[in-house]
């Protein structure tokens, strides 16, 4: 397939080598290229309106299969082993889904987050490092501090996204029966 | 040069920059350093901090007459809302660029170079 038809309309994209960009301000790497049916989203709250409108394309017009990687990788000058590799991307994943910027939009887009992920694990051989990894996330995810004026105990994420975070992992595993 | 939305558009861009780069130091860094990710990194650059959100408050930054005493704004030609910069004078300079230049041309003059 034509690499050009990756490229939305009426966006500031470019590629080189491999790997996409677009302008806001700077060039900002979007997508990297694998093969030619395969691509590596990098998963960054700063490009959220941008990855939105590149999945609905990618969905619509191509018949491409995408995964979210970290934007670290990105940078090919800090060299790290695959199950480094591994622990970074199922980390960012989880990280980012609790996020505003994602946690309510991707229903919005019909895109099953969840099951993408459980593709990713079972695809790289790392589905046992889920469970460590959403406890370690889910720390931070349910962390409070208590407010003596108000005296409250006050969270840093939505009720919503606290429940949710809560039996992610039955929902993980369910996924991972259905597949 | 015909400027229009898109020629504002970059000007807005690059005084951005501007301000970033001028804000940027390595030298504040040097316990950790967080991009829009929370994710550390080991060496920064100005390309880093585009899209924290801390940052976009550059954007609309304005200086105004009682903002500080670094961003006063003085100008010669201005007539209307006029003020001046503090003087501040030594044994070298007067405190103000303009009556420097006044006096070298006085002294100049009174020993004949010109």
């Amino acid at each position: 397939m034509d690499s050009n038809k990756l490229i939305p309309k009426n966006c500031e994209f470019r590629i080189t080598k491999d790997i996409i960009f677009y302008k806001k301000i700077v060039w900002i790497p979007l997508a990297k290229i694998v093969n030619r049916k395969l691509l590596h989203i990098f998963l960054d709250p700063r490009s959220s309106k941008v990855i939105f409108k590149f999945i609905k394309h990618l969905q619509k017009n191509t018949n491409y299969k995408f995964y979210f990687i970290s934007p670290l990788l990105s940078d090919p000058h800090n060299i790290r082993t695959q199950l480094e590799v591994n622990d970074l991307n199922i980390e960012n994943y989880l990280k980012n889904y609790a996020k505003p910027e994602f946690f309510s939009q991707f229903d919005k887009i019909e895109f099953d987050f969840i099951e993408n992920l459980v593709e990713f694990a079972s695809k790289t051989n790392s589905y046992n490092l889920i469970n460590g990894i959403l406890e370690r996330v889910n720390r931070d995810v349910q962390d409070s501090y208590y407010d003596f004026r108000s005296k409250e105990h006050i969270f840093f994420y939505s009720k919503e996204v606290r429940e949710r975070f809560n039996c992610l992992f039955r929902e993980i595993q369910i996924k991972n029966l259905l597949k | 040069m015909h400027r229009d939305r898109s020629w504002r558009r970059y000007r807005q861009d690059v005084i951005f920059i501007k301000r970033i780069k001028s804000r940027f130091s390595k030298s504040s860094q040097w316990w950790y350093f967080l991009n829009s990710n929370d994710d550390e990194i080991e060496n920064p650059s100005w390309v880093d901090l585009v899209g924290c959100k801390h940052i976009n408050f550059y954007k609309c930054d304005k200086t105004d007459k009682h903002s500080s005493k670094i961003k006063n704004k003085y100008s010669l030609n201005r007539t209307k809302r006029q003020y001046y910069r503090p003087k501040y004078s030594n044994n070298y300079t007067t405190g103000c660029r303009e009556s420097d230049k006044r006096l070298l041309f006085l002294i100049l003059r009174e020993n004949g170079f010109k």
